[in-house]
């Protein structure tokens, strides 16, 4: 690389990153003052809802793969994302970004904004450039920036939001040499810094079915909805009728809902929900003893995870299938890396749909990879573990932390010749009557699952003695994960957990006493319908009070916040 | 709905799952599949009676043609690279060079291109496929370079009795049964190969042929331990090993059989006490890694394996390996062989010591008697597609 080219690489780097930060910190507090503006009465301001999401990871890389192409490489590392009430998308709201983590962003979209206007994307994405009428590409820009920021705003920029990226613009142009295209990539990765892009901002209207209320405007209901039924972001012909007005109706908001339920693109938002429902991206540090479970491979915990995924898309949306059988069907979806842990054999190394017979001990989810593996120990099975998610992913229902002076001495021993079994570790445990409380909602179901090891492969005893695995939930026996899962899918807290789960999810937020009637109305609606998940998603999407603003939050100051760490 | 349920052999291990829990439908006898992690013949430890000296590689007895001077320079083995130069120069070996596929059309050209004498040279280092001539390739053309090849004197070598006499030459095998015929081993037991990885302690835990491991599948059984009738079907894998989490064996994976009938073998056999005994069969293994694709071929085979509780296999393929598919193999070892063995020296030995398939014509043996020990882990040999995934 030239001294020249050097220096004129560094200098655009702090450019950007300058441009970037002043973005990012206009954006904060332009959108601070439009929240406020939006809201009537001045004695309502503070009380007005509209709410901050960030973006999650695979919804920042679908975004940016549906409005630049699948062949944009993102590139960089992502600040995690934070589980608030048993939800990421929960967690989404309220998280920030801290001043390293927008550093990440930054770099991100330098190298998108790069890829956008190199000589191999220009022609298609950016579409213009200098040209005899507009010798140094002005108006191209201008209009690349109204379009692109479109898409990424998920709204049209306002006057001063284009004026911003044109004056971007001309300072990259003028520090950098006057190349249109580096010009066009500064003032673009501005764009892609901005918090508007990062963070999906809802804003608010005048509610014309309800004088005096307020609701979602057309924008933001179009970006909820996408980001919701698709996990990305809004397609040109929904923000077409966010533009037009019509998803300001009941007609024109159900026809974009089903359009987008219609779509094979559904299947992802469905996905989303189902690995923020499961906790999955728990699974990302998961590991296990290769000594001791040679089967599990590395790649085994990534498969497994889509392998509950799939099993799911197949049930729920393409079968359209009870909600309620996730935990007792045989079909499961399945592929070489997972075979051999199940020891059943396969066509293929790729995926395709298996039937476990009906005497065979797999039925349902909680007998997959992902649940008995990923609620194990490295090592060895974990009865606490496993009921723990149970009780609390499928029932809603929270278990305290452990005391912090707690032995687990007895229950880690798997060795200790005189308790051979985990239902023997956990009984002597449970002698401690601190520890009994919490034990005796997580361990029955637990220890119904014993029969498979820490690497979810069955087994039907342990250190030579033969499992018992017989249990009982709100007085239904069970001998065995089948029966359990039989009875967790007649049990009707978990029908209404996964209700109010999605209400959650769709929501972004926790659930407030104002919105039992709604949830209550879902929960009648779910089970009377047969239990249909897309029935339940479209449901909300199409409820009024979805978009109904809520008293709460305080946005400006988390604006504010927001803004001031940018500035650093 | 069991798609695989018909056309699947499962594996040890599920059938035990399977009498434990289990009903398979339609299944009146079951069947264990095999995928072989090992093959390679056996070695005992030897010791100065059974191997005075070790069987001379390549260059060693390259090195003992040359003139005294000479053997001084070159005898440092830091010196190897140079000493292969110079072995390569003097006796002639060629090579073809390119990316060009060999075929029946321009195999000639490659020749003339390269140098090799017409007719000469064998294609080796696949996937590459270069045609090559040297000692492996072509070692009745380097008559110099046939000696110091050590034969195995021992009394005791791995094998069968498989003339069901008891001969002279004959081995006592290493569980003490007599009559043992392992002539392949007396040719060249001393080598290195034999001597350093050969023992079953260092090669046992040698994954060979990952690229097309060998399978077995055992149908028809309907006593794990004791069954007079089993049928027994040997195959070639389509599919590369699978390996565990630590690098071994991968239990339970599935694999395709290769659909070259030449590589499909069938034999009826029978289990006693847990041991696989099979008729006689010919077979024609594949022994399949990144630059060797050998296809040994044995005559008036049997198998006799034992099969462990856990699902694994160990034991041997016993009998009359044939001289061409030995010889085969050496040549595709040529641009490894050199640092390992004289294949000149090596081949005499096996042609001396063949002792089965006489030629009808000139009455010469075709084939030495062998033997491959083997250990394979459960598997699943899959015979057609499964249902194709929806999503």
């Amino acid at each position: 690389m030239t001294g020249d080219r050097v220096n004129r690489q560094i200098k655009l780097k702090w450019l950007v990153a300058g441009l970037s930060a002043a973005v990012f910190a206009w954006a904060s507090v332009n959108a601070a003052q439009r929240g406020s503006e939006n809201t009537t009465p001045a004695a309502d301001a503070a009380a007005v809802t509209p709410q901050l999401f960030r973006l999650t990871e695979a919804q920042y890389r679908a975004s940016i793969a549906d409005i630049f192409g699948a062949d944009i490489r993102v590139a960089g590392r992502f600040e995690p994302d934070l589980r608030v009430d048993g939800l990421l998308a929960v967690g989404g709201s309220t998280i920030s970004v801290t001043r390293g983590g927008f550093e990440q962003y930054e770099a991100i979209a330098r190298t998108i904004a790069d890829q956008v206007t190199d000589p191999a994307h220009r022609g298609t994405l950016v579409g213009c450039g200098p040209s005899a009428v507009d010798p140094d590409g002005r108006a191209c820009a201008k209009t690349f920036f109204e379009r692109v920021g479109l898409r990424l705003y998920r709204r049209p920029l306002g006057p001063s939001e284009i004026a911003l990226a044109m004056k971007n613009w001309d300072d990259a142009r003028q520090q950098l040499g006057g190349d249109f295209y580096v010009a066009t990539s500064a003032a673009l990765s501005g764009l892609l810094s901005g918090m508007e892009f990062i963070f999906r901002i809802e804003n608010t209207t005048a509610d014309p079915a309800r004088p005096g209320a307020r609701t979602l405007d057309a924008w933001s209901r179009a970006s909820r909805i996408s980001y919701l039924l698709w996990n990305s972001t809004p397609d040109e012909e929904l923000l077409a009728a966010a533009k037009s007005g019509a998803l300001m109706t009941d007609a024109g908001l159900a026809a974009q809902v089903d359009r987008l339920m219609a779509s094979p693109r559904f299947i992802n938002g469905a996905r989303a929900f189902f690995d923020d429902y499961l906790r999955f991206d728990d699974l990302n540090t998961v590991s296990k003893d290769g000594t001791i479970y040679p089967r599990y491979r590395a790649a085994v915990t990534g498969d497994a995870r889509e392998q509950t995924l799939r099993t799911i898309v197949d049930l729920l949306i393409v079968k359209r299938g009870d909600f309620r059988d996730l935990l007792t069907t045989r079909q499961v979806a399945m592929n070489g890396m997972l075979s051999p842990l199940y020891k059943i054999p396969v066509d293929q190394k790729g995926w395709a749909m298996h039937e476990f017979g009906p005497n065979e001990p797999r039925a349902g989810i909680l007998t997959q990879i992902a649940f008995l593996a990923g609620h194990s120990h490295p090592g060895r099975s974990s009865a606490t573990l496993r009921g723990k998610a149970i009780r609390e992913i499928l029932m809603c229902d929270p278990i305290p932390a452990p005391p912090a002076n707690v032995n687990f001495t007895v229950v880690q021993d798997v060795n200790n010749p005189k308790l051979l079994t985990a239902r023997a570790r956990v009984q002597a445990h449970l002698d401690d009557e601190e520890c009994a409380s919490c034990h005796k909602r997580m361990d029955p179901m637990g220890l119904a699952l014993e029969n498979y090891d820490g690497a979810g492969q069955y087994r039907t005893s342990e250190n030579g003695v033969p499992i018992d695995a017989t249990g009982e939930l709100d007085g239904v026996k069970f001998d065995g994960a089948v029966q359990l899962g039989q009875a967790l899918r007649n049990n009707p807290k978990v029908s209404a957990c996964l209700v109010e789960t999605a209400l959650r999810y769709s929501f972004g937020r926790r659930l407030t006493a104002m919105d039992d009637g709604m949830l209550a109305r879902l929960k009648t609606q779910f089970s009377t319908d047969g239990y249909h998940v897309p029935d339940l998603i479209r449901a909300i999407v199409l409820s009024p009070t979805y978009y109904a603003v809520t008293p709460a939050v305080k946005r400006p100051r988390r604006l504010a916040q927001l803004a001031a760490g940018a500035k650093g | 709905m069991n798609t695989l349920a018909t056309t699947v052999s499962a594996s040890a291990a599920a059938i035990a799952l399977a009498g434990a829990t289990l009903s398979l439908q339609n299944r009146p006898s079951e069947t264990r599949s095999f995928v072989i992690a090992s093959i390679y013949m056996p070695s005992v430890e030897v010791d100065s009676k059974s191997c005075p000296t070790e069987s001379k590689n390549a260059l060693q007895v390259f090195l003992d043609t040359l003139s005294p001077e000479e053997r001084v320079k070159y005898a440092d083995p830091a010196r190897g690279r140079e000493l292969g130069a110079l072995m390569s120069r003097t006796l002639g070996f060629k090579r073809s060079v390119g990316d060009t596929p060999i075929s029946s059309d321009n195999i000639e050209d490659l020749r003339r291109a390269a140098g090799i004498p017409p007719g000469k040279g064998a294609i080796v280092s696949y996937p590459t496929r270069h045609l090559a001539y040297d000692t492996c390739t072509n070692p009745d053309d380097f008559p110099t370079q046939a000696s110091g090849n050590q034969e195995y004197l021992g009394k005791v070598a791995y094998g069968m009795n498989l003339d069901g006499k008891v001969g002279k030459r004959d081995f006592v095998g290493v569980d003490g049964e007599p009559g043992v015929d392992n002539a392949w081993y007396r040719a060249v037991g001393c080598g290195r190969i034999a001597r350093s990885t050969g023992v079953p302690r260092v090669a046992d835990n040698v994954l060979v042929s990952q690229a097309s491991p060998t399978l077995i599948e055992v149908t028809g059984i309907d006593d794990d331990r004791n069954d007079s009738d089993v049928d027994v079907n040997v195959y070639a894998s389509a599919d590369a090993l699978e390996l565990s989490a630590t690098g071994g064996a991968l239990a339970d994976a599935s694999y395709h059989p290769d659909p070259r009938p030449m590589l499909t073998s069938h034999v009826k056999g029978r289990i006693t006490n847990g041991v696989l005994t099979t008729d006689t069969f010919d077979i024609t293994l594949h022994f399949h890694e990144s630059i060797i694709d050998a296809r040994p071929v044995m005559r008036r085979a049997r198998i006799r394996a034992t099969i462990n509780a856990d699902g694994s296999i160990e034991g041997g393929i016993y009998g009359y390996h044939t001289l061409a598919s030995l010889e085969d193999e050496y040549a595709q070892a040529s641009t490894i062989g050199a640092n390992l063995m004289s294949c000149p020296g090596q081949v005499k030995a096996l042609r001396a010591n063949a002792d089965g398939f006489p030629d009808p014509r000139t009455h010469r043996n075709t084939a030495i008697s062998s033997m491959y020990r083997f250990k394979g882990v459960a598997a699943y040999v899959v015979h057609k597609p499964a249902q194709v995934a929806t999503q």
